[in-house]
């Protein structure tokens, strides 16, 4: 909870310096363009479910009952490739809106340890998932914090998002939703003013997202990490 | 101390085997059943509300009227399940000793001392051209010394709890092989844990914590006597246990809910090695296959000689999904020899 706080303190503090000099823009530079489509593929960091046991009644000569472990488990979401793709829409001053749809495969994998039949034994079990991902965000390009000759120009964004996850066998489809915050950089290879194709570019960044629902044994958000890198054009 | 050992339902399950002599593999728990043609029919009550007396003799430590309190306590826990539509009524107090055949269901206390692991048994009088149980009756063994303490009382044995195991063999539950057990030097078995009132050895006298059904309970209950409005809330799973390609016969099924960490648990008992866990409630599962090596393997099949045991503990490769409302089938689990 923590490092959300201070993950939304660190943009809320980027985003008034962008404000403050928003004003003085370089003329030359780079515009992003009013459309900008965009794709890339990244990866999802791993999500932990944390542990659970398998648990019976132990007998036992009191009134109260103490738990007898059968097994022991450990769950998690193992980190995964995502490919996107985004559709941003400006709307002036460096803000912009952008929706995206992304898809990744990520593997749930649960480790049985401790059971009390084959104590020395580690069983690892495994469901394939394919998590779609419908999100919408707020984006805002720090115009006073170009480099490169105002080729690079850095950007957060945040947003939520609504997510389907779908296992293999389709027999599970759990919605679920995120809210996500994050930077990241756009270098310009083309911008130009007075074509249809006013931008081109590459644009890599990084998020943390907060995800409730979904796929999820353990029943409570979870945190995780992610990255990605791609193209853009503008429009 | 005999009592430590005591086996519940044992000598009913083996009267009712021998009448019947087989399980149903309609679904996972053991289930009581009969064949009916080409067809194995599930045991159950069809006229509901199930009326029952109670018989007027106490024991000590015990009153007639706290016996029948006890008794109306363990039934309306059973009651109490909210996926299952099952309901008893009680109908008076008798001094009759139980007469099987004679319609009426009748729970009391009897000395038996000659049964000195048995602590209670259900026997029952069915209809053998529909499955229909048309009347229970059960025995508490007053050879043993019973409690009926809020606390439970040391070296006396709890006879809600008693109880409470008792009426679901009178639903037409058999026995669950959820638990562990370890041997006696004096022989005989001791239960280390149970996770099923249904589990056939009862905890050591004192302790009253099999007053409280347990998943696996509430899924074979609610199998049986499902409430219709909540089915579609529930799903099941199914497969076959295998060892070197061929099928297994026995083999005891456990699916463990990642979120809830409830087990409930089946049998592989069709003759590929399928078996079916039903009334599970959506979610993820483990599937844990393991040979039956805890109590006795009569106390679960009549059919002794065929079930394996000669397989180490062995998982399922996959988590399983759940849905509500449906199931997941064609699971395979391939199990290897000791």
């Amino acid at each position: 909870m923590n490092g959300r706080l201070a993950l939304v303190a660190s943009w809320l503090i980027v985003c008034l310096a962008a404000g403050r000099s928003a004003q003085a823009q370089g003329a030359g530079a780079p515009a992003p363009a009013r459309v900008e489509v965009s794709a890339s593929f990244g990866v999802d960091g791993g999500t932990k479910f944390g542990d659970r046991d398998a648990t019976l009644t132990a007998n036992g000569a009191g009134r109260t009952a103490d738990s007898f472990v059968l097994f022991h488990t450990s769950t998690q979401m193992r980190r995964a490739g995502v490919v996107s793709g985004r559709l941003a829409i400006a709307l002036g001053r460096g803000l912009a809106v952008e929706g995206a749809m992304s898809l990744n495969r990520p593997s749930v994998v649960t480790t049985v340890q401790s059971d009390v039949e084959r104590s020395g034994t580690t069983f690892m079990l495994d469901q394939r998932l394919s998590r779609y991902s419908f999100e919408g965000s707020v984006l805002l390009h720090l115009r006073a914090l170009r480099f490169a000759g105002g080729r690079g120009l850095p950007f957060v964004d945040a947003g939520g998002a609504y997510l389907r996850d779908v296992d293999d066998g389709h027999a599970l489809i759990e919605s679920g939703r995120s809210f996500h915050a994050g930077a990241g950089v756009k270098y310009y290879f083309l911008a130009r003013r007075d074509r249809f194709l006013k931008a081109a570019g590459l644009r890599v960044q990084g998020r943390m997202e907060m995800i409730s629902r979904g796929f999820n044994p353990a029943g409570k958000a979870r945190r995780r990490g992610g990255g990605a890198a791609g193209v853009f054009f503008g429009f | 101390m005999i009592a430590r050992k005591t086996l519940r339902g044992l000598a009913a399950w083996l009267a009712l085997a021998y009448t019947v002599g087989v399980v149903s593999p309609v679904e996972g728990y053991l289930k009581f059943g009969t064949r009916i043609g080409d067809r194995i029919v599930s045991l159950r009550w069809n006229r509901i509300p199930v009326r029952y007396v109670v018989g007027d003799l106490g024991v000590v430590g015990v009153s007639a009227d706290q016996l029948q309190g006890a008794v109306d306590r363990a039934f309306r826990t059973w009651e109490a399940l909210e996926t299952s539509d099952i309901r008893f009524e009680f109908a008076g107090v008798t001094s009759a000793a139980a007469v099987q055949g004679d319609g009426v269901s009748t729970l009391g206390f009897t000395n038996r001392p000659d049964l000195d692991r048995v602590l209670g048994q259900t026997s029952f009088f069915i209809d053998t051209r529909s499955g229909e149980i048309l009347e229970a009756d059960i025995f508490f063994n007053s050879a043993f010394q019973w409690s009926v303490a809020p606390g439970g009382e040391p070296d006396r044995f709890d006879l809600e709890s008693v109880a409470l195991h008792e009426i679901g063999h009178l639903l037409g539950l058999g026995h669950s092989a959820i638990g562990e057990t370890e041997l006696r030097p004096e022989g005989g078995r001791r239960v280390l844990a149970a996770g099923a009132v249904m589990f056939p050895i009862a905890f050591t006298a004192g302790n009253i914590s099999a007053r409280e059904l347990k998943p696996d309970d509430m899924a074979g209950a609610s199998d049986l006597y499902p409430n219709g409005a909540l089915r579609g809330r529930t799903g099941s799973m199914s497969g076959r246990v295998t060892k070197n390609g061929g099928a297994v016969f026995g083999a005891h099924v456990i699916a463990f809910n990642l979120q809830t960490a409830a087990l409930v648990a089946g049998f592989s008992v069709e003759s590929d090695g399928g078996f079916t866990v039903g009334s599970l409630d959506p979610g993820v599962y483990i599937v844990r296959v393991e040979p039956i090596d805890d109590a006795s393997v009569e106390s679960f099949f009549s059919d002794a000689a065929r079930v394996d045991v000669d397989f180490l503990v062995s998982y399922y490769e996959r988590l399983v999904i759940v849905p509500g409302g449906g199931g997941t089938d064609r699971l395979e689990v391939k199990v290897t020899g000791k």
